[in-house]
């Protein structure tokens, strides 16, 4: 069978699917970043050259207990109220990961639930909520997703981001919980803050005059 | 790739839409909205690269920082993005509030209001309940007490803004205090942002800059700002009572050890003549205790009169000279209705650093030579308790304390005077 590969719109390159499911990549030529969608495989429009203001890059490197990881690509969402970076993250044992970036904060997550059921869509901000694997859980921020941008390459956790609601919610001890709403698809990402200095980085943009 | 640097983008430039002049955007990769500081037009920023003009602020006047200064706090190298000038919607007070972003660290808030500083980092509080609450705890910080609940409305801004600043809902707020702490929140329909402040000296703003910089003066209180005398009060009390009790118990032991008073001379001197002045030489008696201290009880029968007495005691051996004074008056009388009465017929005066030998006083009496005195008695009892340097200490321990006490409840006072939720309102 042949492999699944995606033509450039803008180079007409051919580059092969070498990740399974939901995925964003870039053109192996003109490094055009694209999605793909196993149930529609045509390439989104995306915003190009939006950097992000973090010191974490792609080809970052990090260790989290035994696991090693290495940063493959990150989807900016730009909300109407702040951006988040969405790193994936891939482990020396082949699955890959996510640390999301807020204003600062750095969640590692664990575990990802692409069916959580509709009970989140009750979270109010300043209220608690019972989540499912995680406790009880307080609802800080809802945001509408306006636009993205994709940089590397990673699983797509969320079919669509443009125009989803993302809700965010914090524990008493330290851990974090995020979902986005869309009309058809809801996901739920659980995870624990860190510091940059407990992701164990290496490869990051040095941080010093970052403002020159 | 796209999109991928190992160094940080450089600050885009743009023309402000109105003025035309230059605005540097330091953050634009986030940058929702921004303001030109130059004519305090206001444009919404497109992350497809379009700028629209939405309104235009007044320009802000006096203004300490500048844009794009660096502040150096921690170690780490925050820019100065924006500031915000805002304004409280009950009592129209208002106050600056300044914003550092650090790539890592994110964006902290530095305020300022009246001269006082506060630099704010956001916080992940949990509380649920937003009703009456009055007090909250923060780990490791202790308990926190309801300041202000308030909403403002943005008066000035210049700089670049995560978001669009302009928005129609005016968030709902509150500042909880522990000096030198503030808690605060801002909480709208879509989101609640806490921050955890500490009151933060002009002197220390001053040196997380290199500029030099006019600051603004420095006026009342601040509600988070410490008392002066920074050191633990509750301490300093419990410290302050565990010496006083010690003290108590060292004076009981003391006096305990002391059982032996006696006394060692009793003479009564009468008054027979008509002079205003005159002077008794005591018999001898013996101080038998090495370094004590000894009363002298003087008593009278005065009415409505009084005297005066000089001692000069006289240690026969060494020839030392202890040289006091003492004076006795009574009045009474009988003033519409009632009976009174004022003085007193006896006094005791303390003699102390007694050394042991032969002792004689002469008793210098000076009284109102139209009013004999009658008669003076003089007892001396040697090696008695001395409880004045018990007072000295006791009010040495005391007086700094009691004026701490005062004087903080002055600036709790003070501090609390702008609080719709003062404890000392019903005081």
């Amino acid at each position: 069978m042949a492999a699944l590969t995606h033509i450039c719109k803008h180079c007409k390159a051919e580059t092969v699917f070498d990740i399974s499911g939901n995925h964003y990549d870039a053109c192996n030529s003109c490094q055009k970043p694209f999605i793909r969608h196993e149930a529609a495989p045509l390439a989104e429009e995306i915003l190009e050259n939006c950097e992000t203001l973090s010191p974490i890059i792609i080809g970052t490197k990090g260790k989290i207990g035994a696991d090693t990881y290495t940063v493959t690509g990150c989807i900016t969402l730009f909300q109407n109220r702040t951006t988040v970076n969405l790193y994936s993250i891939l482990y020396n044992h082949g699955l890959y990961g996510y640390i999301l970036e807020c204003d600062g904060d750095l969640s590692l997550i664990d575990h990802v639930n692409e069916h959580p059921g509709n009970k989140l869509k009750e979270a109010r901000v300043g209220k608690e909520i019972d989540i499912n694997q995680f406790g009880m859980a307080y609802c800080y921020c809802l945001d509408k997703t306006n636009y993205i941008s994709i940089k590397g390459k990673g699983k797509m956790i969320f079919p669509k981001f443009d125009n989803s609601i993302f809700c965010s919610f914090y524990s008493k001890d330290k851990k974090v919980a995020f979902c986005f709403f869309s009309k058809e698809h809801t996901t739920l990402l659980l995870g624990k803050l860190y510091t940059l200095n407990e992701l164990n980085l290496s490869s990051i943009r040095p941080i010093h005059d970052w403002y020159k | 790739m796209i999109g991928i640097n190992s160094t940080y983008p450089t600050p885009l430039v743009l023309s402000c839409l109105q003025c035309k002049k230059d605005i540097k955007l330091i953050t634009h990769q986030r940058a929702a909205s921004f303001c030109c500081e130059a004519c305090g037009a206001y444009s919404i920023y497109d992350k497809q690269k379009e700028i629209k003009s939405s309104y235009t602020f007044i320009k802000a006047k006096d203004i300490a920082f500048k844009l794009g200064s660096v502040f150096k706090i921690e170690g780490l190298e925050f820019v100065l993005i924006n500031y915000l000038i805002k304004e409280e919607t009950s009592y129209k007070t208002n106050w600056i509030e300044y914003t550092l972003f650090h790539p890592v660290e994110g964006y902290w808030t530095l305020s300022e209001s009246d001269g006082h500083y506060n630099l704010m980092k956001p916080y992940k509080y949990y509380l649920q309940n937003f009703g009456n609450i009055r007090n909250i705890h923060v780990e490791d910080k202790g308990n926190f007490q309801l300041y202000n609940k308030y909403k403002f409305k943005i008066k000035h801004a210049a700089g670049e803004f995560f978001s669009d600043i302009r928005d129609k809902e005016l968030p709902a707020c509150a500042d909880f205090v522990a000096p030198p702490y503030i808690l605060s929140y801002e909480k709208t329909t879509d989101e609640i942002y806490w921050y955890l402040g500490e009151y933060t000296t002009p002197k220390t703003v001053k040196s997380w800059i290199t500029d030099d910089l006019n600051f603004p003066i420095t006026e009342g209180i601040a509600p988070n700002q410490p008392f002066s005398l920074n050191f633990d009060h509750t301490s300093f009390i419990r410290m302050t009572v565990a010496s006083v009790v010690l003290l108590f118990i060292i004076q009981a032991i003391l006096s305990g050890f002391i059982t032996d008073a006696k006394e060692v001379s009793k003479q009564t001197y009468y008054h027979g003549d008509s002079l205003s002045q005159r002077t008794y030489v005591s018999e001898p008696f013996e101080i038998t205790v090495n370094n004590s201290a000894a009363d002298f009880d003087i008593a009278s029968n005065l009415n409505n009169n009084w005297l005066e007495t000089d001692f000069t005691l006289v240690n026969e051996t060494t020839g030392d000279q202890y040289f006091f004074s003492g004076a006795l008056e009574f009045y009474a009388g009988y003033t519409d209705g009632e009976s009174w009465s004022e003085g007193s017929n006896q006094s005791t005066l303390t003699v102390s650093r007694l050394t042991k030998g032969k002792y004689h006083y002469n008793v210098h009496v000076t009284n109102d030579i139209t009013k004999p005195f009658g008669y003076l008695g003089v007892s001396v009892i040697q090696n008695v308790p001395l409880t004045s340097n018990f007072i000295i200490v006791l009010l040495c321990l005391t007086v700094f304390p009691i004026y701490i006490y005062f004087r903080r409840k002055r600036f709790d006072r003070k501090q609390w005077q702008n609080s719709d939720y003062s404890p000392y309102d019903n005081e």
